[in-house]
């Protein structure tokens, strides 16, 4: 990777693929407290990192159609927004659609939705979601190009980098399939060289399966990652429309998972 | 001289070294997956390895060696 542009980026609302109703995205804040412990032996502040944050917001269009980047769904992005259900729900900022890109995730519960019309006669929204569940946002690399649809029960072609050892923590974003119910993992692999050949064991098993309603998962796995990772389905079911990133741990982690 | 005794090919039986559920939402869930002859096979717990060369499988503990009179 080098440097990029935001061009070609990907917006997943608990699941859902809204990109084409968004046109900014104003907030990608993983703030941290700090408390001031500065001795009188010193010249200048001395500081430690407390609680870990973090915020997505974005303007967006109104649209209250069902076929913004949602085929045959059940309600439209703003049917989804105006809902501000007090539940967790994962949203996340892929940079680009590609497999390795950066991907910021983020389990909030939605703390805003602004809507605007101004003299001009424009209808536009803004909406935000803040950290909930005890996680900050966090920087994960796509295992999927964007969103991604599996035919059938399969796997994609995998992101090879480095084994770490570290744990890391997988995410899902499940929109729709046509019918079935795909149960969605990942996997590593030690001795693949293309994402594709080798021995792929699971690493981790998402709780959620595709059903009727879309929806986003955040979940934790400890100890050794090996260097090929890929998103893979398994079960019955036609056409799952869903995608995947993952974060792999590192020594600096607030809390190992090692 | 007496010809040496053809060595017996060892067995192999899946294992769960990582503590994987069996199943989700009724689903097996695979231990390892592995590509052979063109075809992607998944192995579950318990199955007995039937794939190519053992050595990466074994590595990992996705199947360890059935002793005699187990398999």
């Amino acid at each position: 990777m080098a440097k990029r542009s935001g061009l070609n980026s990907r917006f997943f609302w608990n699941g859902i693929n809204v990109s084409g109703d968004i046109g900014a995205v104003n907030t990608i804040a993983s703030p941290r407290a700090s408390q001031d412990n500065t001795g009188i032996d010193k010249s200048a502040n001395e500081r430690i990192q407390l609680l870990g944050d973090g915020r997505l917001g974005f303007t967006g269009f109104f649209n209250d159609g069902a076929a913004a980047n949602r085929t045959a769904a059940a309600g439209s992005s703003f049917h989804e927004w105006s809902k501000m259900t007090a539940t967790d729900i994962v949203l996340a900022l892929s940079i680009g659609a590609s497999l390795g890109g950066e991907c910021a995730v983020l389990v909030a519960q939605q703390a805003t939705l602004d809507a605007n019309r101004p003299g001009d006669g424009s209808l536009g929204l803004s909406a935000e979601g803040q950290a909930s569940a005890g996680y900050p946002l966090e920087w994960a690399k796509n295992l999927t190009a964007g969103q991604v649809t599996h035919a059938s029960a399969g796997s994609s072609t995998g992101l090879v980098e480095s084994q770490t050892a570290y744990g890391g923590v997988g995410y899902l974003m499940y929109e729709e399939r046509d019918s079935g119910t795909p149960t969605f993992l990942i996997e590593d692999s030690a001795d693949t060289t293309d994402g594709a050949d080798g021995t792929w064991g699971t690493l981790l098993t998402f709780a959620g399966t595709g059903g009727a309603s879309s929806f986003g998962e955040r979940k934790e796995v400890t100890g050794t990652i090996e260097k090929g990772l890929r998103a893979s389905t398994t079960g019955t079911f036609v056409n799952a429309d869903f995608a995947m990133a993952f974060r792999r741990g590192t020594a600096e982690d607030t809390i190992s998972l090692a | 001289m007496p010809s040496k005794p053809k060595p017996i090919a060892a067995t192999y039986r899946v294992a769960n070294p990582r503590g994987l559920p069996a199943t989700v939402n009724g689903d097996r869930i695979p231990i390892f997956r592995q590509m052979v002859d063109g075809e992607v096979r998944a192995w579950y717990e318990g199955d007995i390895y039937d794939g190519g060369q053992p050595i990466e499988p074994l590595r990992r503990g996705f199947i360890v060696e059935v002793t005699s009179g187990e398999a």
